[in-house]
């Protein structure tokens, strides 16, 4: 028998072997490397994120537009902001050479509980219908009044008593001030909230925010009429600031006719009064307002949307015609009583558009004293 | 032909003994190293994972309660999330009878049970696992230990702290 080959074959056999373990030995340290890279790559994703996140609210605090597209992070890495929603904005980090993604979002801004309601009372309804002619006051969504509701009528044509019709689809009474109200944040520093130079400081500050195009801030001892002649369009702030808390200090503004055009979102603040008896509010815009003392209203024919807040009082009452009904789409929040009074047909109806992150001008200031703005909320990983 | 002295083959065993001994000296360290490594990086990799886990989903908590048991050496964790309520994690033997290498000491799990009565083991081998909150920073220690091979007890600790975005 002739064995020489056997060398040839055993030395096969042996580099064989020999070959299995060595790249069995390289897939498994390739595959090592890789997943710590990936490992590496996702942990700084993550925080390329988060910075990004940072950047965002940072941007959104100092009225800095949002960046578009995928931004280079100076350590390496991308993030791209996704601020469609207020309340859910979306930064997504990409790092290194595997490409690795993390996504965070947050709310911006905290948006106050109060938002989830029509209507916000911190004192009383009352609700004082002339008995002559029927009056109604309708409001769907949920009504939180921290006093109680009370209907009267005065007794009409020899006694017959005609009240006025009211319905809540949800109305709590005795609800704690803190569900029903928003102070106003101490904007002066000196540690007390809730002050008329708060307010005044609120306003500078809001008025300040927005480009000059889109503001109109006065100082005056009187009052300032806005009526269909105001030119309005592309404005979203007007601020009228008066001489001071008492009555004769000025700063009212009434509201007579002015028109707004679809797509227009307007805040009125003033440190005194705002009396709206009627606008030219086109279908999908917005007119919101801000009173440091009373909201007053005539119920004319007319369906609009807005916020109202006032710190004071809010008074509705009727309008030119008795057969005439405001609808409101909104949010009425008023941190005293609300008095309805006349020939009043008034209908208030829920919108969530704050919740839904589409807040008016100059409202994200009054947000401060529920939920530090200072904070984001909501944070959460992933999509 | 002379053969070997006594003395020559005398020599020549201690010598080859000595040598024999080095050799089983080198081999059995190598041995034990092996082994140890071995079980670090099994207590070490579930671990870090274990905690990472942990990590992720604390970030997004609110609503922390941090309940001490009976051994002193574990914490249980509760907390809610945005879309989750009652997220537990905590250490238990729910495989009833696992045992250590020894059979003597029980070998307790990391467990997150959410939704209730939905369990997922994260590690094994936990021997410690304590929470700790102060303000929006919540700490985290976790250790592992076992005994390897050769009776080498092995432990490994990782502490990590969270800043909770949503307290």
């Amino acid at each position: 028998m002739n064995n020489r080959g056997i060398a040839l074959i055993l030395s096969y056999v042996v580099i064989m072997v020999l070959t299995i373990f060595a790249s069995a030995f390289i897939a498994r340290t390739v595959s090592d490397t890789n997943l710590t890279a990936r490992y590496m790559d996702s942990t700084k994703a993550f925080w390329v994120a988060e910075a990004g996140l940072n950047q965002a609210y940072y941007n959104y605090k100092n009225s800095i537009p949002q960046p578009v597209g995928p931004v280079d992070f100076p350590g390496g890495g991308t993030y791209t902001i996704d601020a469609g929603n207020l309340l859910a904005v979306k930064v997504t980090g990409i790092f290194g050479r595997t490409n690795t993604q993390r996504t965070v979002q947050a709310s911006l801004v905290a948006v106050p509980q109060l938002f989830k309601n029509t209507l916000s009372v911190g004192g009383g309804i009352i609700f004082y219908a002339p008995g002559s002619r029927p009056a109604s006051f309708k409001v769907g969504g949920k009504t939180r009044i921290s006093g109680e509701f009370h209907s009267s009528g005065i007794p009409y044509r020899g006694g017959q008593y005609i009240p006025g019709t009211s319905w809540f689809e949800d109305i709590e009474e005795g609800v704690s001030v803190d569900q029903t109200t928003l102070g106003i944040p101490d904007y002066n520093n000196n540690g007390i909230e809730n002050e008329y130079d708060d307010f005044v400081q609120m306003g500078r500050l809001i008025a300040g925010s927005y480009p000059q195009s889109e503001v109109i801030y006065l100082q005056t001892a009187g009052s300032v009429l806005l009526t269909s002649q105001s030119d309005l369009s592309r404005k979203k702030v007007v601020f009228v600031e008066g001489n001071s808390e008492s009555w004769w200090g000025g700063g009212d503004i009434y509201v007579w006719g002015p028109s707004l055009s679809s797509g227009d979102d307007l805040t009125l603040i003033s440190t005194h009064n705002i009396v709206y008896i009627s606008s030219q509010q086109a279908a999908g815009s917005r007119l919101s307002t801000i009173s440091w003392g009373q909201y007053s209203e005539s119920t004319d024919s007319e369906t609009r949307e807005g916020v109202i807040y006032s710190h004071s009082y809010g008074y509705w009452t009727g309008g030119t015609s008795p057969f005439s009904t405001k609808l409101i789409k909104g949010n009425v929040m008023i941190n005293g009583d609300v008095v309805l009074e006349g020939i009043t047909n008034l209908e208030l109806d829920y919108s969530d558009r704050v919740l839904r992150g589409d807040i008016p001008p100059g409202f994200k200031w009054l947000f401060s004293t529920q939920g530090d703005p200072k904070l984001m909320a909501d944070w959460q990983e992933g999509e | 032909m002379k053969a070997f002295t006594l003395i020559e083959l005398l020599v020549s065993t201690l010598v080859l003994s000595i040598l024999v001994a080095g050799i089983y000296l080198i081999l059995n360290s190598g041995q034990m190293a092996y082994h140890t490594d071995v079980g670090l990086l099994e207590l070490k990799q579930p671990a870090i994972h274990a905690l990472d886990v942990i990590t992720r989903e604390i970030r997004e908590a609110r609503g922390i309660t941090i309940i001490p048991t009976a051994d002193a050496n574990f914490d249980q964790l509760i907390f809610n999330t945005h879309s989750k309520t009652n997220v537990r994690y905590y250490c238990d033997n729910i495989a009833g009878a696992l045992y250590d290498i020894n059979q003597d000491n029980v070998v307790y799990q990391l467990i997150r049970e959410y939704p209730p009565l939905t369990y997922k083991v994260l590690t094994n081998n936990i021997s410690r696992l304590k929470f700790s909150q102060s303000g929006n920073l919540l700490t985290i220690e976790l250790q592992t230990s076992k005994t390897a091979v050769g009776q080498r007890a092995l432990s490994f600790s990782l502490r990590q702290e969270v800043r909770l975005r949503n307290e």
